[in-house]
């Protein structure tokens, strides 16, 4: 493909929505409205693990201006047939089967007992509350260390770990004897809330086809085959149409309001509608698993690893959904970037009475970034060498084994990573008052984007001239706000060689729109726009083809720019794109393309012990922090921050700096405040007044530096970088901290209180 | 159950907009009700911002007011702010800094940082933060929030010393 | 189907009828921050919603030679944009710059702060200090109450069910230094875990009169009296300071809450506390 430089493509281009974002234009999923709309809400337990002695709802449904009152045996099939959320294939090994609405027993405050339609949102939550139940309390085990133990109270079935992840490479035995040093410690990291701003959200109705069609906020749109099999229809005729969503974070990938939505305009043949309250969103919606990870590791005095032995131990909360891939991620990712001889971990995700958890970007990434780069710099401690040094020493290289038996297939330059975020702090700040000590940090990261590869992951994505020589890309993939539709308008405009304007994109709706997947496992850009850099290619070879001919000149000898398509030997040589599209149309040729782009596949599977390829690629990079602690409350303020990415390619810098500047912010939050709280499987953390997330007053003006290896799988060879933005800022902080204070931070998130009580354990020992 | 509902006239965006209100409806239902879907409900409690608009000149959670509360009162949303062919300096340079991504705090923030650039035309970084940190974003980290306001107020002094 | 009244008062002498007719159940809603909050969770089902924000006569600052007094229906933005306040009460100024965050300050008023007692309330610790008083009216009449002993608990006052706080009075500071600190767990809005207000009189190095306060140690905002009678007379250094805030943990009654464990608060606050008063005292920190 003849493309000297690009004219688009690494730009700092505008969006194709941000002006109508500004405008306050965009429709998001509660802002739509039909006529005669009734309004939905769930009824939910309010016990974390009970018999349903008694559900009454015939008061509830008698209330005047109530349309239905639905429990679980009003859903034809309560258990959604689904394995992996948004998957087109059949996989084995990791069944998640979800409930919708409980049958005889609740398992986690908040599981919805039955759904309500009504009128108005008052009336519904009016009918809410004449429902009668009657709990029998079971005894509940919300520790998952308590919950391994054999007479612990079971979840489901007769064994609570519903989950276990191995890596076994050479022999950690050996490797601790070859140590001159062994550090061995143990970390503990929070539940994350989502906190997306925009609640769950959207509308159901039946339309003049009858087909079910449900508007609303998610990650996958594939959910309409959930749907079909809760509502017993054939997929056919179950239509998702996914709204610009107001942020997501993996919080709006599993089932979220579609099934009630389908299942109350069902029943009602109404238009219906529903949102989550702020609420309902903390104790009924599945947060980030908190870990407790033990690691061990064994390094030589010249700073070489040798061994490294882990267990990690994930709260599943009362349901599996996602747990044992988030698992899998947290078990592949945590060695770190580092080329480690010896390697055994153990991985075990168990069920509690506690709130649901699942996907949250990072997926288990992050977990591990805490525990082993809080490891690399307790090690550079223990050896009084410089951290930035210690790394240097261990990072993989391209080509290098994992300890999952995989090569690295991509560049890594996690040695300019780590020596561009230090030296972009600058000078030391020094510290504002006596009480208070500065201090610097940093961790390095991989994060994997793209799903892993036994789940023969594709995207689809169809690409159409106009007669006017503007276009139109048709993609599933839903846009969280991250630019992924931006993506593949860039990548099409590129390649077809006309302005980033008159490209259109129409994507997110399953029956219109080719299916892309999810939106993500930092996949978006990797697999729609790879997708679409395809179905542009077979355009554009069209066009040239027929151009060559017009134009009596050799194929590879043309290119197009501004709809014009030229010589790039003999410059009087060119011809409107207009031109040629009209030929083509007179003869009959089509200028429009649909291709699927397949991500590498794997064999599934079949053991717990990992081996062999699971992802695709990793993003490297890493993040540095300097923070201010006051020594008498434990406070710690952030005064600087970097970020330094391998993103192989950016496609748009602003996106790509909003993503590193965004996910830091949140990495940030999950190292410093962030905790959903619960207490015996009861909310202690109700709302965003005690769910504490960075405010504008927390972050600090952010650098981020964007580095191109060009050497990722996506489209003109980049990366990914949804996730990657967010692993390294928590161990980054949590680095300072210890660089500030010498105290032990082994517990996230870093509050002033935990800091304080580290503080008088560091200068009274005893205490 | 008394079921009272009360009169009650908003001036949105300079129209006035009628309607028939049981009293505690919030403002931002009554707008929301009213087809302002720009104003967006985040957490119904006062402690994100996204619902914020301007009456009487000052930033308001419209989440904690009562429609009644802005009876015969001047209420301003986003959609007075700019247009399709003529946006004001602010949405320009949200959309230059990429201060925008999933959008959903947008309406709130522009709100709160016109009642800033209207009453401090020539705000620091650091009053800026101040200002904004009752607006909660979960996409951006700020940053580019933060450049887009500042950058907004010197093109809005630029502008008036032409003028 | 709703269970709440509203009426938009002509003046005072209408909000006063109101509370006499409904009693506890005429509900003032000012700033909305606190009410309208109970109302949607249900806290609070049925009552007469009492709009006094339009209400000039309790929005008035008025300015003395013996103090200050400010009207219950000024917002926090009122306050700090006083050129009244931030002359007399330059202290208390800076406090108020710790409310929240602006959105809030634009809503929440003097009066529904101090009336709606939350333990963390954050005006109430230097005022607390300041030795202010509130004005009560009735349509039995008016009454002073110290502010010291205005709350009787958790969300609990010594309001009678027919009484509006009309305003909050602060005597004259004179040469004595005022200072308040909160913590709290981000540097954005943030609930206090604790807060610590001091006023402080010297005369020739010595301690010659002062008042403390905190917030978030005890179910209302309370003054730390042992810890106030401990240092009267002493020579004001950082040494004596320190040592006499230890005596703190005797003032104070925390909790474990959500926010932090009382063990915490009772550590913290100490800590606080010795801040609050070196500064007041202009020593270094």
């Amino acid at each position: 493909m003849k493309k000297s430089n690009f004219d688009i493509i690494g730009t700092r281009a505008d969006g194709c929505d941000e002006k109508d974002k500004v405008l306050g234009n965009i429709v998001y999923a509660e802002d739509y409205s039909l006529p005669d709309t009734l309004y939905c809400k769930v009824f939910r337990s309010t016990k974390p693990s009970a018999l349903i002695k008694k559900l009454d709802t015939s008061r509830a449904a008698a209330l005047e201006g109530v349309a239905c009152v639905l429990t679980h045996e009003d859903v034809p099939n309560n258990e959604s047939a689904k394995n992996v959320v948004g998957q087109t294939t059949e996989v084995g090994l990791l069944e998640a089967k979800q409930r919708i609405l409980a049958v005889d027993r609740v398992r986690y405050y908040g599981e919805p007992l039955a759904v309500v339609a009504a009128e108005s949102p008052e009336l519904a939550g009016e009918a809410l509350e004449l429902i009668e139940i009657e709990y029998e309390e079971l005894p509940g085990v919300f520790d998952p260390i308590e919950a391994m133990k054999p007479e612990a109270p079971k979840v489901h079935g007769d064994n609570n770990v519903i989950s276990n992840w191995q890596l076994r490479k050479g022999d950690v035995e050996k490797g601790f004897a070859e140590a001159d040093v062994i550090v061995e410690k143990e970390y503990k990291t929070p539940r994350q809330e989502h906190a997306h701003m925009e609640p769950e959200a959207g509308m159901a109705w039946i339309d003049d086809m009858g087909v079910v069609n449900i508007r609303y906020c998610t990650q996958v749109i594939e959910h309409y085959r959930d749907v079909a099999a809760v509502l017993g229809l054939p997929e056919s005729r179950v239509r998702t149409i996914g709204t610009i969503i107001g942020g997501g974070f993996g919080g709006k990938e599993d089932l979220t309001v579609e099934v009630f939505l389908a299942l109350c305009t069902w029943k009602t043949r109404r238009p219906v509608k529903m949102a989550f309250s702020r609420e309902e969103m903390g104790f009924g919606r599945q947060k980030r698993h908190p870990y407790i990870m033990r690691y061990k590791t064994g390094v030589t005095r010249d700073g070489r690893l040798t061994a490294m032995q882990a267990e990690l131990i994930s709260d599943s909360g009362a349901y599996v959904m996602l747990s044992p891939w988030v698992l899998l991620y947290s078990t592949v990712h945590s060695t770190g970037p580092y080329n480690i001889p010896n390697v055994k971990v153990d991985a075990y995700s168990v069920l509690t009475n506690n709130v649901m958890t699942s996907a949250f970007r990072g997926f288990g990434g992050m977990q591990a970034a805490f525990a082993y780069e809080s490891q690399m710099d307790a090690i550079a401690r223990e050896l009084g060498m410089d951290p930035v040094e210690l790394r240097k020493k261990n990072f993989y290289r391209r080509g290098d084994e994992t300890a999952n038996f995989q090569k690295i297939p991509s560049d890594v330059l996690l040695d300019e990573a780590a020596d561009k975020a230090m030296e972009a702090l600058g000078p030391k700040s020094p510290p504002s008052d006596p009480h208070r000590r500065v201090g610097r940090g940093l961790a390095c990261s991989w994060q994997s984007y793209g799903r892993m590869t036994y789940l023969h992951d594709t995207a689809s994505s169809w690409v159409g001239l106009e007669m006017d020589g503007s276009a139109v890309v048709r993609c599933g993939i839903p846009d969280l706000g991250g630019g992924q539709r931006e993506s593949i308008r860039a990548i099409a405009a590129e390649l077809l060689g006309i302005p980033l304007e008159e490209v259109h994109v129409i994507s997110t709706d399953s029956q219109v729109t080719p299916l892309a997947g999810t939106v993500t496992a930092t996949r978006a850009l990797y697999m729609s726009g790879n997708a679409t850099k395809l179905a542009s290619e077979n355009v554009r070879s069209s066009i040239l083809s027929k151009a060559a001919e017009m134009l009596d000149l050799p194929v590879n000898e043309l290119d197009i720019r501004n709809k014009i398509v030229y010589s790039t030997e003999k410059s009087e040589k060119k011809i409107d794109l207009v031109k040629v599209i009209r030929r083509c149309a007179a003869e009959g040729i089509s200028l429009q393309s649909l291709d699927t782009y397949k991500a590498e596949f794997s064999e599934e599977i079949k053991s717990n012990v990992i081996k062999g390829t699971v992802f695709n690629d990793w993003t490297f990079g890493a993040q540095a922090v300097e923070v201010e602690v006051d020594t008498g409350t434990g406070q710690v303020t952030l005064l600087k921050h970097v970020s330094v990415q391998d993103v192989g390619r950016a496609i748009n810098v602003k996106r790509v700096e909003g993503q590193m500047e965004g996910g830091a912010a949140q990495g940030l939050g999950f190292g410093m405040m962030e905790d959903y709280l619960e207490i015996q499987g009861t909310p202690l953390t109700w709302n965003l007044t005690e769910y504490l997330v960075p405010t504008s007053k927390d972050i600090p003006d952010s650098k981020s530096i964007i580095l191109e290896s060009h050497s990722g799988k996506g489209p003109f060879g980049a990366k990914g970088i949804g996730e990657p933005a967010i692993t390294a800022s928590a161990p980054a902080v949590a680095n300072a901290i210890r660089d500030a204070v010498g105290i032990e931070v082994p517990q996230i998130p870093a509050t002033p209180e935990r800091v304080f009580w580290e503080l008088q354990a560091k200068k009274d020992p005893a205490q | 159950m008394e079921n009272a509902v009360y009169d009650v006239t908003v001036y949105v965006n300079d129209r006035p907009v009628k309607g028939r209100v049981p009293a505690e409806q919030t403002l931002l239902d009554f707008l929301r009700d009213n087809n302002f879907t720009e104003v967006k409900k985040g957490c119904d409690n006062g402690d994100c911002g996204a619902c914020t608009v301007i009456l009487d000149g000052i930033a308001t959670l419209s989440c904690c007011t009562a429609a009644l509360q802005a009876d015969g009162r001047k209420v301003y949303t986003v959609k007075s702010l700019g247009t399709w062919d003529k946006m004001h300096p602010l949405q320009e340079a949200f959309v230059k800094h990429e201060a925008v991504q999933c959008g959903f705090c947008t309406p709130g923030f522009l709100m709160t940082a016109k009642a800033l650039l209207d009453s401090n035309p020539h705000p620091t970084r650091e009053e800026i933060r101040e200002a904004i940190s009752g607006n909660l974003c979960r996409c951006t980290g700020y940053v580019k929030i933060v450049d887009a306001i500042e950058d907004a107020a010197r093109a809005i002094e630029e502008t008036s010393r032409e003028g | 189907m709703s269970d709440f009244r509203f009426l938009q008062p002509e003046g005072l002498r209408a909000v006063l009828k109101a509370k006499e007719d409904e009693g506890a159940k005429g509900l003032i809603l000012a700033g909305g921050t606190n009410l309208l909050s109970y109302i949607k969770k249900r806290r609070v089902k049925s009552g007469l919603l009492i709009d006094i924000t339009r209400l000039d006569e309790l929005k008035n600052i008025e300015e003395g030679a013996e103090g200050i007094t400010l009207g219950a229906s000024l917002t926090i933005q009122d306050l700090i944009e006083s050129e009244v306040v931030r002359r007399r009460l330059p202290s208390f100024f800076e406090a108020l710059k710790l409310f929240g965050n602006p959105l809030i300050r634009a809503k929440a008023t003097l009066g529904g702060n101090l009336a709606d007692a939350s333990p963390i309330a954050d005006t109430a610790p230097i005022l607390l200090a300041m030795d202010a008083s509130v004005q009560v009216a009735s349509e039995r009449g008016e009454r002073t109450v110290e502010l010291a002993s205005f709350f009787k608990g958790v969300g609990e006052t010594v309001l009678k069910p027919d009484e509006v706080l009309t305003a909050v009075t602060v005597p004259a500071c004179g040469d004595s230094r005022v200072k308040m600190l909160k913590l709290g767990l981000r540097k954005g809005t943030a609930c206090s875990v604790t807060s610590a207000a001091v006023r402080i009189k010297l005369r020739d190095r010595e301690i010659e009169d002062v008042r403390i306060a905190l917030g978030g140690v005890a179910p209302t905002p309370v003054r730390a009296y042992t810890v106030e009678k401990a240092l009267l007379g002493k020579p004001c250094t950082g040494e004596e300071i320190e040592n006499q805030a230890q005596l703190l943990r005797k003032d104070i009654s925390p909790i474990t809450d959500v926010r932090g464990s009382a063990e915490y608060r009772k550590e913290v606050s100490v800590n606080l506390l010795s801040r609050a008063l070196l500064t007041a005292a202009g020593m270094e920190v």
